[in-house]
């Protein structure tokens, strides 16, 4: 299992942090890993094409639970690999402080990558957050 | 979903409408024909878990309402 954690805060209140990362498709704005991201009706469910340079799958990314307005748990379950981000968000006046938790399983052959992924991973997670925490920030008020 | 958590769902959703009964998990445990303890069996597989559960302080769903939310957040506003 490989675990990563990333930071951050952003100058935008909870409300409108959650609106934006609830909405999975926005994901192929931010998270370089996402190639594509599809809502599947009448569901929060959404087909989603992943590519981490050494692997890459087409899956379904579920959200598994919210808590309004602090939490976000979402699941992707595939054959290869299986990942979990949980994304925490609390309010700090006007501003929003963020943590998102990536848990990933690699499966069969592919878990021997795992030393090699984790240093990946880990550096992509902050890189997509500081462009979620840039995309965010730049909006009008 | 941590022990704590679930309780609290628990207060707004009877423990049967939160186990999927179409999962693999609950195909290939044979959960169909035992008796089990369900809370555990849930915190034990997570995958196990109907989703998704979404909380609104003391309010709860489970499943894909989106009337539900909407009123959550309309109510929220006049308040």
């Amino acid at each position: 299992m490989i675990i990563s954690v990333a930071k951050a805060n952003i100058q935008k209140p909870i409300e409108e942090v959650l609106a934006y990362l609830e909405a999975l498709d926005n994901q192929t704005e931010y998270n370089s890993s996402v190639k594509s991201a599809k809502k599947r009706e009448g569901a929060l469910e959404y087909e989603i094409s992943i590519d981490l340079g050494f692997f890459s799958m087409k899956e379904v990314y579920r959200v598994i639970e919210k808590r309004l307005p602090h939490l976000l748990l979402c699941r992707c379950e595939g054959k290869s690999m299986a990942f979990e981000d949980e994304y925490l968000l609390e309010s700090n006046g006007n501003s929003t402080d963020i943590q998102i938790t990536d848990k990933m399983e690699l499966k069969g052959l592919l878990s021997w990558s795992e030393p090699i992924a984790h240093p990946i991973l880990k550096s992509q997670m902050q890189d997509n957050l500081n462009r979620l925490k840039s995309i965010l920030e730049s909006r009008p008020q | 979903m941590a022990k704590g958590e679930l309780q609290a769902v628990l207060h707004s959703l009877k423990i049967d409408e939160l186990i999927d009964t179409g999962s693999k998990v609950y195909q290939d445990k044979n959960l169909a024909y035992m008796v089990y303890d369900k809370e555990a069996a849930l915190l034990e597989n997570p995958l196990l878990l109907k989703t998704p559960v979404i909380r609104d302080g003391r309010k709860a769903t489970v499943g894909y309402v989106p009337d539900v939310w909407k009123s959550w957040i309309e109510s929220s506003k006049k308040a």
